[in-house]
């Protein structure tokens, strides 16, 4: 359990180191969101351990490299984390290739749309218009394509 | 029911975290967590630093694979460029020469020189307000006024959070950062603020009128210092309703893409 733990932990700062060494030096950062797409995959995967705590790291050290009030992104995060855990015990028994596509897209249209009107409550540099929609696009291409190199073990009624 | 037990453990635990979030959210307001902050700081600077030094040597022929076209282009128009400041540096250094000879014929002191810290950026983020990290800090002398710039005088940000060893900068396109820029040749006044991938002018007086493809320089009026070079206009907005007009002002660096930066102390 401690075992996993850490390995989880290594994952998220790798997520965070990903984010804010390699993307941004190509400026693309702020068209995807690797911490989200760990958190996605972990409750897909119904791997709910430490999922909320590992949340809350992952957020913290992601306000911490952005210059952004300390909270602001964990806050949204776990608010994430804890209405697609809802979602996946809820309304998605089994899992098939086009509920993870339905799922994938709406959360990530949940995801980055409540980030960015947050981030504009808080004027903290909310944007609209084409950027979220790449965002999105780019956040469910990437999702769609790990789905498709992992369809066997994912998919039980495909 | 062990099903039930561990979902209301797991909401219990959900909840604690958003209170603790919150409780940080509004600790941070009142500069309250600086010292915790300086603390997880000073962790992450040696895998940062490691990190960047490490990712340069990776990324740099990616970077100059997508850039290629680009830079053949910023290339010849540099050589040409090049040719022709040859002839104004000629005049320059004439002028130089004339004007130290003049100084000291009037008995005039030298101007005071600037202090500037010379620092590394060791990290980046362009997904909510554009920032950087860079490696010094409080310790080494910083206090955290202080005006970010790139060598041959770009404006590139200011430096708004101070801790030990590492401080946090905000870059010039970021949607928070202002300062007062005016026209190199109409000496238009204007207020410059970032706009993601841009710069917006504000520009308030009718009677300036600004030309496209024009350098604005920083007017030195809100404590930057005079003359740093903030961006290239490329085009002005009239709204038929609005009290100004809009310039759109492209800067003249790639704000994704420096290692090294200069922190000029502010008076």
């Amino acid at each position: 359990m401690i075992k996993s733990f850490f390995l989880k932990l290594i994952i998220v700062f790798l997520a965070i180191f990903i984010q804010f060494s390699v993307l941004s030096r190509f400026g693309i950062d702020k068209y995807f969101d690797p911490l989200f797409l760990i958190i996605f995959i972990w409750i897909i995967l119904e791997n709910y351990d430490f999922i909320f705590l590992l949340t809350f790291i992952g957020g913290l050290l992601f306000d911490l490299f952005s210059a952004i009030p300390l909270g602001s992104k964990t806050i949204i995060y776990l608010i994430f984390c804890f209405a697609l855990i809802l979602i996946r015990q809820n309304f998605l028994r089994s899992l098939t290739f086009l509920t993870l596509l339905g799922l994938s897209f709406v959360s990530t249209c949940l995801y980055f749309i409540v980030k960015n009107i947050f981030f504009v409550i808080l004027s903290i540099d909310g944007r609209f218009g084409i950027l979220i929609l790449i965002q999105i696009l780019l956040t469910n291409l990437v999702i769609i394509l790990l789905a498709l190199l992992f369809k066997k073990k994912l998919f039980v009624n495909d | 029911m062990i099903q039930k037990i561990s979902q209301k453990k797991n909401f219990f635990v959900f909840l604690s975290l958003i209170i603790i979030s919150i409780l940080i959210f509004a600790l941070d307001q009142s500069a309250f967590l600086n010292s915790f902050k300086s603390f997880l700081f000073s962790g992450a600077k040696p895998i940062l630093s490691l990190s960047d030094k490490n990712l340069y040597i990776l990324t740099k022929p990616f970077e100059i694979l997508i850039n290629y076209q680009k830079n053949k282009d910023e290339l010849t128009s540099l050589m040409q460029k090049k040719l022709d400041l040859t002839s104004i540096q000629v005049e320059i250094d004439e002028i130089r020469r004339e004007n130290d000879f003049l100084r000291k014929a009037l008995g005039l002191k030298e101007q005071k020189k600037q202090d500037f810290f010379i620092a590394k950026v060791i990290g980046r983020s362009s997904e909510a307000n554009q920032s950087v990290i860079v490696n010094v800090g409080k310790g080494d002398g910083l206090t955290g006024s202080e005006t970010m710039i790139l060598p041959d005088k770009f404006l590139i940000g200011k430096v708004t959070d101070t801790y030990e060893s590492i401080s946090q900068a905000k870059l010039l396109n970021s949607s928070d950062f202002s300062v007062s820029v005016m026209g190199e040749k109409t000496r238009t006044d204007a207020l410059c603020t970032g706009a993601g991938d841009s710069l917006e002018i504000e520009i308030i007086n009718y009677q300036d009128q600004p030309e496209i493809g024009e350098i604005f320089i920083t007017s030195g009026i809100d404590g930057y210092s005079p003359g740093l070079i903030v961006g290239q206009l490329e085009k002005i907005i009239v709204k038929p309703s609005a009290v100004s007009r809009i310039g759109v002002l492209k800067p003249l660096v790639n704000l994704n893409q420096f290692e090294q930066v200069l922190l000029l102390k502010n008076d």
